[in-house]
């Protein structure tokens, strides 16, 4: 699904990724670890080009999203982004956060499509809605999405009004809502009071058992240990380590794994 | 203090009894209508100009885009206003053999160079509405420009609402310009009491007085605004 080719990255002078090369298949969970300023945040950031590659190629359904002339918007739309610090629309309410994207990208397929009609192109019939009918789509689909995660009754108030976990939860569905192929999660508990890292945790591993393809930085190891099906170890910009979870944490290989697993678990 | 009384009964024949008073609403109207216009029309270009300053700029358009802006930007923070407004009355629209009205002239002139001021008043504003927002309606697959629009500038404009009515109460008092054009406002409608009595002291006076209330009036309700933004935030 995902294929990084050789990826490099660099702010100014200072050379983050050296050459990732790495293939994520539909339904893996890959969670990616490292010391701090070891890259991962960056390669994760890659993925989707919220920091453009210096050189090399990241495939996403077969198209090199690294190519600047690529419409950037329309694959980001399938591969969403969870953020350490939510990043949530403070502007508006939960259920506003969950439907502004939703009822965005389908109206912009509706007037697309209207055109085209009306040029008597080749149209996709289904894009064609009508204004309420997209508003109560993404509206319906979003209180399904916040009833899956408890958080229902919260749908009119806005962000500042919520904890953290009800944050990182609610940025969660919001990125559900588009309904991704795959989901990006950049340190999704480290902003977090240490008792609502679960709330969050649990909602990520629902998502993995309903086979969501995932992207995981994080520093929870036992999260890691129990969701991953693939563990990559990254140190210094290049993939120093990557295997299944059991390989990594029982049996590293590379002395700087020994090191980091020494300190942190 | 004879004298003074003397002078305020020729003022009060003056604005009262002569009818002078009709020239005072009507520069008062102009006064405020050429002041609102030029906000709106200033607070327009200045949004699309701070927009397009904090674009990032990898591709040739923005790059073109911003030159323009930054020119723009210069030309009119670096002229005087009445400067503006004579070169746009008397050298620009007559060149290009354009008509209009000089509170039509002064109200585009207002607009434009208000544009140039909001447009930094904008600008710092977005700076300081947080990274994170921008980042998070890219991250769902939204452009620059709708993410701007929906997320970042209500943010922002929450922010600079203080700054925006000092540029309001700015625009306000420069509006005693216009008479350079020929436009009617206060300072006209008073000035002319005065050539017509040979007495200036009250007219002026008064004249001042009113700019004063005016001002106050808008700073109470820039504070009442505020303040119910401020209740909006609590309550979120």
């Amino acid at each position: 699904m995902i294929e990084v080719c050789n990826l490099h990255k660099s702010f100014g002078d200072l050379q983050v990724l050296r050459g990732i090369d790495l293939t994520i298949e539909k339904g893996e969970i890959v969670v990616i670890l490292g010391p701090s300023g070891s890259g991962k945040s960056t390669l994760l950031r890659c993925l989707n080009c919220m920091d453009d590659p210096t050189s090399g190629n990241i495939f996403f359904h077969g198209v090199d999203i690294a190519d600047m002339n690529v419409d950037i918007n329309v694959h980001r739309q399938k591969m969403c982004m969870v953020f350490q610090h939510f990043n949530l629309f403070n502007n508006k309410t939960v259920l506003q956060n969950l439907t502004l994207a939703p009822v965005y990208v389908a109206k912009k397929k509706a007037r697309k499509a209207r055109l085209a009609k009306f040029f008597k192109k080749e149209y996709n019939e289904e894009d064609i809605r009508s204004t309420k009918e997209i508003n109560d789509t993404a509206t319906k689909n979003a209180i399904d999405l916040l009833a899956k995660v408890g958080l229902v009754d919260k749908a009119g108030e806005y962000p500042s009004k919520l904890s953290g976990g009800q944050k990182q939860r609610v940025a969660i569905v919001r990125a559900l809502a588009m309904n991704p192929d795959v989901m990006l999660f950049d340190e999704p508990t480290s902003a977090l009071d240490p008792e609502m890292v679960g709330e969050v945790l649990e909602v990520m591993k629902d998502l993995a058992h309903e086979g969501m393809t995932m992207v995981i930085v994080t520093h929870e190891m036992g999260f890691a240990r129990e969701v991953a099906s693939r563990v990559i170890f990254i140190d210094e910009g290049i993939i120093q380590e990557e295997g299944t979870p059991e390989e990594l944490f029982t049996n590293p290989q590379s002395e700087r794994l020994r090191d980091f697993l020494s300190k942190v678990i | 203090m004879g004298n003074f009384s003397l002078k305020l009964e020729t003022f009060w024949h003056e604005f009262y009894t002569n009818g002078a008073y009709n020239n005072v609403l009507e520069g008062l109207k102009n006064t405020l209508i050429i002041a609102v216009m030029g906000l709106l029309i200033g607070t327009v270009i200045g949004t699309l100009i701070a927009a397009v300053r904090v674009m990032p700029k990898y591709k040739a358009l923005p790059r073109v885009l911003n030159g323009i802006c930054s020119v723009y930007v210069s030309f009119f923070r670096g002229t005087p206003m009445v400067v503006q407004l004579l070169v746009f009355y008397y050298v620009l629209f007559p060149l290009v053999g354009l008509k209009m009205t000089s509170i039509g002239v002064s109200i585009l002139v207002f607009g434009l160079n208000s544009g140039a001021y909001i447009s930094e008043i904008m600008r710092g504003g977005i700076l300081s509405v947080d990274p994170g927002q921008m980042e998070g309606g890219r991250a769902m697959g939204l452009s620059f420009t709708a993410t701007m629009i929906k997320i970042v500038i209500p943010q922002a404009i929450k922010n600079i609402l203080p700054t925006m009515g000092n540029e309001f109460i700015t625009l306000i008092k420069e509006t005693s310009i216009v008479s350079f054009v020929g436009a009617s406002d206060l300072y006209k409608a008073f000035n002319l009491m005065g050539t017509n009595t040979y007495e200036f002291m009250i007219p002026y006076l008064a004249m001042a007085i009113i700019y004063i209330v005016l001002v106050l009036v808008i700073t109470l309700l820039i504070r009442i605004m505020e303040r119910r933004l401020r209740k909006s935030d609590r309550s979120m």
